[in-house]
């Protein structure tokens, strides 16, 4: 058995995966999502089946790595895996259900994105999926898939790791993409995260089609423009 | 759904936003709903509130997206413009109502605005 370094970043291992195999599951998914933060764009999951056995040293939480280095594992996990999905909640949802909710369906979406089907998921944190997100049961091949949380599970899970990679690849490309059409927030760099360049733009030009109108910086960036005291414009929401 | 659409949300109401704030309005609210009124966009033209109706057509078959506001909508705009500036203490600033039309002719799509498309009650 490996045992976690002492100092540094904790090791990987498929301790996880292999009790759920000894449960008796046969497609195991990781699932991660990336973007309940930002302040612009979409919220998007991915959920990956890795081959039994499989293991790389390299896959690691994608916070860990750089912009480069995740895209050379992203190839490779979608090379090696046995299926993967991924799902994309944007922002006018977001705005309508609330983040966590839109998370939770990114996830769905992400696990429906899956075939095989996943009879087992393990997700990063402490909270499962609402049973009632899952919709009908028969597009997860009849059964509802087991889910277990992991806290840190993006540093001690390999699948999730290798979705936190392929989620965090995803929404980056998007935001890049977004960058093109909104030029004026520095979307490509950021990445929707609220940093003070992004909030000094958001004030200069008021929120763009693709920020959440629910989240606090953005509201009150529209309060500051059509010249209303900070919250007294939406605080409904 | 094509790229370009997906970019553009599917109802064309990103492409309406981006459009108005490329003429240099500010976005504040989208689909606002009230009792007995809704609004799809309220945006900022310098001071004056603008309430916007976007209109979306595939193609001109059952007329052009701007004869497609009718009466009633426009009443439920009215409701809900004067809900809003009320709720907000906003009642006197100036505001008007606005069309947008996005019309998708194959891929490209063409947007048309008229100020002031239609007169408070």
């Amino acid at each position: 058995m490996q045992l976690p370094a002492l100092f540094g970043e904790p090791v990987q291992s498929l301790g996880f995966e292999e009790e759920s195999y000894a449960l008796g599951f046969n497609w195991i998914a990781g699932l991660d999502e990336v973007g309940r933060g930002p302040l612009a764009g979409p919220v998007v999951a991915a959920a990956v089946i890795l081959p039994r056995g499989f293991f790389s040293s390299d896959i690691k939480d994608s916070k860990l790595l750089t912009a480069g280095q995740r895209e050379k594992l992203a190839e490779v996990i979608r090379e090696q895996a046995v299926s993967l999905g991924i799902g994309i909640v944007e922002v006018e949802e977001i705005d309508r259900l609330n983040i966590l909710k839109a998370s939770f369906l990114a996830m769905v979406k992400a696990c429906q994105g899956l075939q095989p089907a996943a009879d087992c998921i393990l997700i990063d944190g402490n909270q499962m999926i609402p049973r009632e997100l899952f919709g009908p049961v028969k597009t997860f091949g009849g059964s509802m898939p087991r889910q277990k949380a992991i806290v840190k599970g993006d540093q001690l899970c390999l699948s999730i790791a290798a979705a936190s990679i392929l989620a965090k690849v995803t929404r980056d490309a998007m935001m890049v993409e977004l960058d093109r059409i909104y030029p004026d927030y520095g979307f490509a760099s950021h990445k929707g995260y609220g940093c003070a360049a992004h909030l000094e733009a958001l004030r200069r030009f008021g929120p763009s089609p693709v920020h959440r109108r629910s989240f606090q910086p953005v509201r009150d960036a529209c309060c500051e423009s059509i010249g209303l005291e900070t919250g007294l414009l939406f605080p409904e929401r | 759904m094509s790229k370009i659409r997906q970019l553009f949300g599917k109802d064309g109401e990103r492409l309406a936003e981006r459009y108005l704030q490329q003429k240099g309005y500010k976005l504040i609210e989208r689909n606002y709903r009230c009792r007995g009124g809704e609004v799809d966009l309220i945006v900022l033209d310098r001071k004056v509130i603008v309430f916007v109706e976007v209109k979306t057509r595939s193609d001109h078959r059952f007329g052009t997206p701007l004869e497609a506001v009718e009466t009633r909508k426009q009443q439920k705009m009215i409701q809900a413009a004067q809900f809003f500036l009320n709720e907000k203490g906003l009642h006197n600033r100036e505001a008007r109502f606005d069309v947008v039309g996005i019309s998708w002719l194959g891929q490209k799509p063409a947007v048309e605005h008229i100020e002031n498309a239609f007169e408070l009650g």
